[in-house]
């Protein structure tokens, strides 16, 4: 619905909708401090209202090695306001993992992860067990996931994969004519 | 000091034996002096009687949504007399003093000094132009004037557009971000809250990979610029404020003794929590004295 008037003192009067349970944060180049304003609303409203964010990427590349802010700057900013953590549906937690293998027979002991970001799809694939597979052709250089082998902290072994390759048509070879 | 604050309430004789030696107070506006349109009862009075006993009274506030020249007309509005613009420091003054500094070196033309990105309003656009700098987006850009810096404040028509934009200024990484204040959020006077500055840096951080530098309190950077105008005595100066992750540790951070009002945004049981934490920053949070509202310390000073 559209808010009256132009200020924040305006937004804070209207009226908010009996039936909201859930404030919802996903990619929205129409961000605005307005919604902020309702969201928080929402979330003070109600403490029993849930805080959910559909990821928390902080960039999305562009060709040229330009980048636009990804949905995680969107859902620290509700975040910060609220003073409260979302509840992340994606990759790195395993919630999207659990509805594909709620869905599908998934063996997790024969089953590969295949991506391009380690703080995302290699670090869900080996919380769940999977075969984790890197690929080059997106935002991951090998000499980060050599950074992490190296180092003494446990969390980031967490992110080496168990395999890695320049390209996902490199494993057409194995697959039987 | 060393000794940890023990959070007592202010009145009778202790009230004299700390407002006695007191030079001066610094006092945080919102929340203190007035809430919304509606000065706290007795506030006035109390700043007329400072005068009086001859203590100085200065005031130091996040809020970047005024220049110092409405901040004063607001003071006169709300029934206080005698406040000046050059006794008000808000975040918004102190981030343009911050970015004439580090950009133009405290000096000189603006020329070869690069313009700054302002996300906020025009109370914060125009102490920014008052400093002697150029902003992003206005005017004809000169060759060699690329955006040096992005000023994060209270933005009310943020929007993703400007997010983005700030990003690709801060790809250069001689860029600077800085922020006005920390304040998630600010109290609406409906008991209702609005988004502050520290969501939209939490924003911008996230997207650049960057850290801002933070001018607003608890950081300290304000009360150099209020030492560097006034030459102000810790020892002999109390900090007044409503909110203890900001005003109270802010006063600590600074060396002053700090007191605790009761009519704004932090209640008497956070900062019983904070002084029974076991944690040594949570000790920071506490302060040295509370009152229910300034108007209680009218009876320390004399007639």
């Amino acid at each position: 619905a559209a808010l009256p008037g132009p200020a924040p003192a305006d937004w804070a009067q209207a009226p908010l909708d009996p039936a909201v349970g859930a404030v919802l944060v996903g990619f929205d180049e129409h961000f605005s401090y307005a919604k902020l304003c309702q969201a928080l609303r929402y979330l003070l409203r109600n403490p029993g209202c849930l805080l959910v964010g559909t990821n928390r990427d902080h960039r999305l590349p562009l060709e040229g090695g330009a980048a636009i802010p990804g949905t995680g700057c969107l859902v620290k900013a509700v975040e910060t306001a609220a003073q409260r953590e979302a509840f992340i549906v994606g990759k790195p937690n395993r919630f999207m993992f659990d509805c594909v293998a709620s869905e599908f027979p998934v063996d997790p002991a024969r089953t590969i992860m295949v991506g391009d970001r380690l703080d995302t799809d290699i670090l869900m694939g080996n919380s769940c067990g999977l075969t984790t597979l890197l690929t080059l052709t997106g935002v991951t250089a090998l000499d980060e996931v050599q950074a992490h082998l190296d180092s003494d902290c446990p969390a980031r072994h967490s992110l080496v994969p168990d395999y890695y390759v320049d390209s996902i048509a490199d494993l057409l070879p194995a697959l039987g004519e | 000091g060393g000794s940890m604050a023990s959070c007592r309430r202010l009145s009778g004789a202790g009230l004299r034996e700390v407002l006695g030696p007191a030079q001066g107070l610094l006092f945080d506006c919102d929340g203190v002096l007035w809430a919304g349109e509606r000065a706290v009862p007795g506030a006035p009075e109390l700043l007329e009687r400072l005068r009086r006993s001859g203590k100085a009274a200065l005031f130091v506030s996040n809020n970047s949504r005024r220049s110092v020249a409405e901040l004063e007309r607001r003071f006169s509005r709300l029934g206080f007399r005698g406040v000046r613009a050059e006794h008000v420091f808000s975040s918004a003054l102190c981030s343009a003093l911050f970015l004439r500094q580090r950009l133009l070196g405290g000096g000189g033309n603006g020329s070869g000094a690069g313009r700054v990105f302002v996300l906020g309003g025009e109370g914060l656009r125009g102490e920014v132009r008052d400093a002697g700098l150029r902003l992003a987006g206005e005017g004809e850009p000169a060759p060699g004037e690329p955006v040096r810096a992005v000023l994060v404040g209270y933005d009310d028509q943020f929007t993703f557009a400007k997010l983005a934009q700030a990003c690709s200024y801060l790809r250069d990484p001689q860029c600077l971000l800085v922020a006005t204040d920390p304040d998630p959020w600010h109290p609406l006077s409906d008991g209702q809250r609005t988004p502050g500055t520290g969501s939209l840096t939490a924003a911008v951080e996230t997207a650049s990979g960057r850290k801002a530098l933070v001018v607003g309190k608890p950081n300290t950077y304000m009360f150099d610029c209020i030492v560097e105008r006034f030459g102000v005595d810790p020892s002999r100066t109390l900090m007044v404020g409503d909110r203890l992750e900001t005003d109270i540790l802010f006063g600590k951070n600074c060396g002053l003794a700090t007191i605790l009002t009761l009519t704004g945004v932090s209640r008497l049981e956070e900062a019983q929590a904070y002084m029974a934490s076991d944690s040594a920053a949570a000790k920071d949070l506490v302060p040295n004295y509370y009152v229910d509202s300034i108007a209680d310390l009218i009876p320390g000073l004399d007639e």
